[in-house]
């Protein structure tokens, strides 16, 4: 016990004393083996999970290392409790083993006959060994590699995957390093994804993920099927592997509900993959077109749900996920770890934030009192109404109007959720927008010349919200939002936070209207961003208008 | 008979303490003492109060006879306890109306000499293994124990518990728990004091226990309040809320039994065996009892081990066990994270206190904002609900913002103070009150609602929002609402308008929301005033009677005991005459009785007799 900058405490949350000059040091070691939960400017919340402690374990460190990081930080005792959980939830892990015997046959072994003896008699588990070799060893149907890792880690008993990959066609592809190259930490996180087999690089927006792929794909040099959340991610990744590797436009498909194009390096989306036709996976065949050797999966975090099931039987191929947080909304987490992997690189956040990467994003959360005529409008409406009314609140115009001409010059998003809205803020603005049903191309369009300063306001809605780089970007107005989910927050921070080249800070406004419901979820909002460490401070309109 | 005098002669204080201690199964039936005093000696009654005697009480009671024994000759027939042993452990024979005293000593009741006679028939010990059976053996220390291992996960026991008991008392402070008919919480209750304390829903019960058994709480017909004892342990540091708790704990438990605690370093089976021979007759009672004794120590970490039946004494227990609770409250405090006196307060409104916050700072914060998680650290967040309950009650911006200001290591980031500020500069806009009965021209309402704003009314006429408890116009800045005015408040509030109550006055009013309903007070002792009024009713009923009628009841008594009893008799023109009798009827105001000595029946008149023994 000292007096140190963590406090570890019985609901297995571990607190971090941000201005503790150990704090650093803490916080890196954390890393390793508790998930990030909070992180205002004070104190952070770490948890100590199953699946945290597993991936550590994945990742090298036992836990002697883990509780000799609690030891050394902790201002009080560690709860034993939480020591003993530890210790024997990451003996747990490796205690079954998943790899090819002699013959080449898929085997499940353990040194533990008990924990065989368990597992094999599990009722989900039983169907898919098919014999009994010898005593410490059941043979696995080839099918059922990731269904078994999905069903182990249900269990707590999660299988180190030694069985190894298909090698897949070799691609030459090599990165084209003019002017350029990878970071450290990149360069880390690929090193460690080889070693590990598969599993998932955390970095946050703006640390160059797409770059760590590249760098992947260059290291496998084999053909490689990348999975991505839209189209216009997948343009994006196109156009950042023409820049960044040797490959050629040739040498690059596209595998979208636009064009479908397989060749050695193939950019899907997850919606195409999921799409069904008379209740059938239409495109399932993608996934053995070529002899993949690597399979990237973008924003891992977002992966639908049946995708994994399709992942389940790609277990062969080497996959690598790509994300800013192993949160996901649906809980399914342990999946992600059962099936891409666990993970194998975890931001390092000192570093990053030291080089200057990661530009902070100041939080404004803008009050606006409705006039009396639109607040008696807003009271005599019924309840499924009232959130239109004040997320559609005409008062906003003005405030919109004062904050662009306050951050005139710098290149300005304004985010609404109503197309009507939309059309009167591009029309007040003089603006362009950008909606669902604007082309691909007339996007594309539209995106580059904001990149290029041709247009510095956009008004978009949703569709911009995922995966889109605009790191010109200085400024975002959310006008109307819808409901305060947290991932479209994190998602709208994310654009925010691309590394400027411009070195100005940007600024996230969120225009509220006071005493309605759109005050309620502003509430969240704070809490939410302010839990990601961002400032965050409430304004008058008058304060604005003034 | 005997007993029914002896009942008679004691003051009300014994008589309470004797049927506080003997709780009578048929109080319908006792109408007087003869009454009480065969009550009393029912079988059924005198197998429920063995079950609690020591086994040198109930040696004591088995050596006794008919024929009266001094204090030294009972320690001689027993030989294994001395005198003075023997004298005290009668004493409380007698008081529980198990013996009699007389002159000449101790005497046994022939109901209680009864049922112990049948004991060896039923596998319970007899007088000779009652005085000679000796204490099962000391348990030898666990091998591996160690204070250096048992000590910390104690202390964690007892810092969650101490900490999730004074989260009990605070909710019980805001409002008591209600009681199902059946026993335990009621469902609602027992979920919101088990989300306050952090633990699982089923073990509220032995909180509630271990609160009530340590004067915090008061259990009464209908539900659970805190005591006085309880507010005031609530300004206390942990390691003295510990103290107190502990210290409640070791006096719940009889002296001798303490020794032999301090003594089983290790607890479990040894425990209840060692219960088991002190207790011959306890049953299921003192198995219980034990399980408390032993729950308690290991949720207050006077034990500590990996299941019930391995429990070891921690260092703290056993100084609580052989010294003092002092030296035993420093010991734990040692392991107990420290309390601190300063937060960081935080931009999405959460309060951190690195450590258990002060106890006097605690209460303050939490007067403006609720604590939200609770271990080693504590987390409080602010919200507009919170602060303008403090609002309500009287507090003002300015306090709070300067208590955080002091508290605060990081000063007071600008959303917290927007939101202080803001909810003061609007609180009270909005006001709602009591209408008082019998007021003209409000019709059936209840309550009203006022604002100085005549636009804020106009809102309130037309808001969906709060449509149900219908509003309708007063005056031209008035509205008034046929539902009481809490109903009207918390409406209001929910719609988020700038809400506070207030007396008929125009003072504020605090609201706090009822989450149950009230619980009525009542006293916790069992009453039994009406019993001894009654009792000393017929007394003197009796007494009026120049003593017939209790003459009379005394001969039923020994008619029905078939017991032979003197009877002093005035006979005219020779004076009072002593007879030796066996009574055998009562009627027509004459007693028949068989003459032992002369072997003859004879006739009397109650009026006659002078006294009767």
């Amino acid at each position: 016990m000292s007096d140190g900058p963590l406090i570890v405490q019985s609901d297995r949350t571990v607190l971090l004393e941000v201005a503790h000059p150990l704090a650093e040091d803490a916080r890196h070691d954390l890393a390793v083996f508790a998930e990030l939960e909070r992180a205002p400017e004070h104190i952070h919340t770490y948890r100590i999970t199953r699946l945290g402690l597993w991936n550590a374990r994945a990742a090298g460190h036992n836990s002697d290392d883990m509780l000799a990081t609690l030891e050394k930080y902790s201002k009080f005792a560690i709860p034993t409790t939480v020591s003993l959980d530890i210790a024997e939830t990451v003996s747990r892990y490796g205690r079954l083993v998943i790899e090819r015997d002699a013959d080449n046959q898929l085997v499940l072994r353990s040194t533990d006959e008990a924990v065989l003896t368990e597992i094999a008699g599990a009722k989900k588990i039983a169907p898919l060994l098919i014999g009994h070799p010898t005593p410490d060893t059941y043979l696995v149907d080839t099918w059922a590699r990731g269904q078994l890792k999905q069903e182990l880690v249900k269990l707590g008993w999660p299988a180190e995957d030694l069985a190894g990959y298909t090698p897949g066609t070799p691609h030459t592809i090599d990165l084209q390093s003019e002017g350029w190259q990878l970071r450290g930490y990149q360069q880390k996180a690929i090193d460690n994804f080889f070693e590990g087999g598969s599993g998932v690089v955390v970095l946050p927006c703006g640390a160059g993920k797409t770059l760590v792929g590249a760098g992947a794909m260059a290291t496998a040099k084999t053909n490689t099927l990348i999975l991505v959340t839209n189209t216009v991610s997948a343009r994006q990744w196109r156009d950042e592997l023409l820049r960044r590797t040797t490959l050629t436009e040739e040498e690059i498909g596209e595998y979208s509900g636009q064009v479908k194009e397989v060749k050695p390096v193939t950019i899907a989306t997850y919606q195409i993959l999921t799409a069904k036709r008379k209740g059938e996976y239409a495109h399932l065949a993608l996934l053995d077109a070529m002899d993949w050797g690597l399979v990237v999966y973008d924003e891992v975090h977002l992966l639908p749900a049946p995708v994994f099931k399709l992942t389940a039987e790609l277990q062969a191929r080497r996959r690598l996920g790509l994300t800013a947080t192993l949160v996901r909304e649906d809980g399914r987490e342990s999946d992600v770890f059962s099936l891409i992997g666990p993970k194998r690189f975890d931001a390092p956040w000192k570093e990053i934030e030291a080089q200057g990467y990661i530009s902070p994003a100041t939080c404004y959360e803008v009050r606006i009192d409705l006039p009396q005529s639109e607040r008696l409008t807003y009271a005599a409406a019924a309840d499924d109404e009232r959130y239109r009314l004040a997320a559609t609140a005409p008062a906003k115009l003005d405030v919109v109007r004062s904050l662009v001409a306050r951050h005139e010059g710098e290149r300005i998003l304004v985010i609404g959720q109503y197309l009507d809205q939309i059309d009167e803020l591009a029309e007040e603005l003089g603006a362009p927008k950008l909606t669902g049903s604007t082309p691909v191309d007339e996007r594309e369009r539209l995106f580059q010349a904001f990149r290029l300063g041709e247009i510095t306001v956009l008004v978009v809605s949703k569709v911009a919200n995922f995966s889109v780089d605009l790191p010109e970007a200085t400024v975002a107005i959310q006008v109307s939002g819808s409901f305060g989910s947290r991932q479209e927050e994190a998602q709208r921070l994310g654009r925010l936070l691309r590394p400027k080249e411009s070195g100005l800070s940007a600024n996230f406004y969120t225009l509220v209207a006071r005493d309605t419901v759109d005050q309620d979820f502003a509430q969240n909002r704070q809490r939410f961003l302010a839990e990601q460490g961002y400032s965050y401070t409430i304004l008058d309109a008058a304060a604005i208008a003034a | 008979m005997t007993l029914a005098s002896s009942l008679r002669a004691r003051d009300d204080a014994a008589l309470e303490l004797l049927l506080t201690r003997r709780p009578l199964t048929t109080r319908g039936r006792v109408k007087d003492f003869f009454d009480l005093a065969e009550a009393l000696l029912d079988p059924v009654s005198i197998r429920a109060i063995l079950t609690h005697l020591d086994r040198h009480t109930l040696a004591v009671l088995a050596a006794s006879t008919h024929e009266p024994l001094s204090a030294e000759q009972l320690a001689d027939r027993l030989e294994t306890l001395g005198a003075d042993h023997v004298a005290e452990r009668a004493d409380y024979a007698v008081d529980v109306a198990l013996l009699t005293r007389t002159a000449n000593g101790y005497a046994a009741l022939s109901a209680v000499t009864g049922v112990l006679d049948g004991w060896p028939k039923a596998g319970l010990p007899g007088l000779v293994e009652l005085s000679t059976e000796r204490p099962p053996a000391v348990a030898h220390p666990h091998p591996v124990a160690s204070a250096s291992s048992i000590d910390p996960s104690a202390a964690e026991h007892a810092f969650a518990t101490t900490t999730a008991t004074a989260e009990l008392i605070v909710e019980l402070l805001a409002h008591p728990a209600r009681e199902l008919g059946k026993g335990g919480p009621a469902l609602p209750e027992r979920r919101r004091l088990a989300h306050a304390m952090q633990v699982n829903e089923p073990t509220v019960d032995r909180y509630l226990d271990l609160a009530v058994r340590s004067g915090l709480a008061s259990h009464e017909p209908g539900g659970w309040h805190p005591t006085a004892t309880g507010e005031a342990w609530l300004r206390e540091t942990t390691a003295d809320r510990w103290a107190a708790l502990a210290t409640a704990w070791l006096e719940a438990i009889p002296v001798e039994v303490r020794s032999v605690l301090s003594e089983r370093t290790s607890w479990g089976d040894a425990l209840h065996a060692y219960a088991h021979w002190l207790y011959p007759a306890g049953g299921e009672w003192i198995r219980e009892a034990v399980d408390r004794v032993a729950t308690h120590a290991s949720l207050l970490g006077i034990t500590s081990g990996p299941s019930p039946a391995e429990q070891l004494l921690s260092t703290p227990g056993s100084l609580l066990l052989t010294s003092d609770a002092t030296a035993a409250a420093s010991a734990m405090a040692h392991f107990f994270p420290s309390h601190v006196r300063q937060v960081y307060l935080q931009h999405d409104l959460s309060i951190i206190a690195p450590g258990p916050l002060h106890p006097e700072l605690d209460l303050k914060l939490r007067a403006f904002a609720e604590l939200e998680t609770r271990a080693q650290a504590y987390s409080y967040r602010l919200s507009p609900e919170s602060v303008n309950r403090a609002l309500s009650a009287g507090g003002s911006a300015e306090e709070m913002l300067a208590f955080l200001e002091k508290l605060s290591l990081t000063g007071i980031p600008q959303p917290v103070h927007y939101l202080i500020s803001q909810a003061a500069a609007r609180f009270g806009t909005v006001r709602v009150g009591l209408i008082p009965a019998g007021t003209a021209d409000v019709g059936d309402a209840q309550s009203y609602v006022r604002s100085t704003d005549s636009s804020m009314i106009g809102l309130l006429e037309v808001d969906q929002a709060i449509g149900p408890i219908g509003l309708r116009p007063h005056s031209s800045l008035r509205l008034v609402s046929r539902f009481e005015f809490e109903v009207v408040f918390w409406a209001l509030s929910d719609a988020r308008y700038p809400v506070a109550a207030e007396n008929p006055d125009g003072s504020l009013l605090s609201v706090r929301r009822q989450r149950v309903t009230s619980v009525p007070v009542h006293s916790t002792a069992p009453d039994h005033s009406e019993l001894l009024k009654e009792l000393r009713a017929a007394e003197a009923e009796s007494a009026g009677d120049s003593g017939q009628a209790w003459v009379a009841r005394q001969l039923d008594a020994a008619i029905r005991a078939k017991q032979t009893v003197t009877v002093t008799v005035q006979v005219p023109g020779s004076g009072p005459l002593e007879f030796v009798l066996e009574p055998t009827g009562v009627s027509g105001g004459r007693l028949r009785a068989r003459d032992k000595r002369a072997d003859i029946e004879r006739t009397l008149p109650l009026s006659s007799i002078l006294e009767l023994k």
